[in-house]
């Protein structure tokens, strides 16, 4: 299958390490969008809904471990890190 | 009465040609042909486009409004939902091609070089399978020689 092009993905740089940025608290102005949770645990949720969806319109997922990686980079590189 | 075309030989032609297709090939043959390949290809990304690229949307752009409103860490360098195509183009390499013969049990048309490729490849087959007869006979001792019907013998 034809591979999709790459599109314009200028994302600034993080000083935190991904692992670090991944036990981390997601932070916000405190209107409780989503209490506690780290970054992580962000990533597990956005990737089960993106999941659900492909699932249901009746596809599968190939590579599923590359899927995830992806994934997981492309939330890190638009996210910002947290200061505490 | 209008126009009505009451000549079936055009269906029944493609329901032969269908049958053909059907009998003849496999999901290999038709990706191993450049241009059946492509169509199946396209087919596909069209199909999943179809029924995949506006639910994603909508998903990415629910957590874009969702973060953005907090002012989350999550998606920061992203509040205008810019990367969704970013987001889509990963999708779409991860999902499972699923390939769809039906296009051309409903469209012949579209496997007619496929179908013209296999017939050149059985009329190559046929001529090389000749030309070995040929060469066996050459190396016989009677290549060459003319059959005396009254002797029984080549001479």
């Amino acid at each position: 299958m034809a591979q999709f092009p790459p599109y314009n993905h200028q994302v600034k740089n993080l000083s935190q390490s991904y692992a670090d940025w991944f036990r981390s608290p997601i932070e916000d102005s405190g209107e409780n969008w989503r209490e506690n949770i780290t970054h992580g645990e962000y990533i597990r949720y956005f990737y089960a809904k993106l999941k659900r969806i492909i699932q249901e319109k009746g596809f599968n997922i190939n590579n599923e471990k590359q899927f995830k990686s992806e994934i997981a980079t492309f939330i890190y590189q638009l996210s910002d890190e947290s200061n505490g | 009465m209008g126009d009505i075309d009451t000549d079936p030989s055009g269906d029944e032609s493609d329901q032969i040609e269908a049958k053909f297709l059907k009998d003849h090939f496999s999901l290999d043959d038709y990706l191993k042909y450049p241009e059946t390949r492509c169509i199946l290809e396209q087919f596909h990304e069209w199909n999943i486009e179809k029924k995949c690229e506006l639910p994603l949307i909508h998903f990415y752009t629910g957590e874009i409004t969702a973060t953005s409103n907090c002012l989350a860490t999550i998606f920061a360098s992203d509040r205008g939902a810019h990367h969704v195509g970013t987001l889509i183009g990963i999708v779409f390499n991860h999902i499972e091609p699923q390939y769809d013969l039906t296009i051309f049990y409903d469209y012949p048309y579209l496997a007619q070089g496929l179908i013209d490729d296999e017939k050149a490849i059985k009329r190559r087959e046929e001529e090389e399978r000749l030309q070995r007869q040929r060469e066996l006979y050459l190396a016989t001792n009677n290549a060459g020689k003319k059959f005396n019907w009254a002797t029984k013998t080549y001479t």
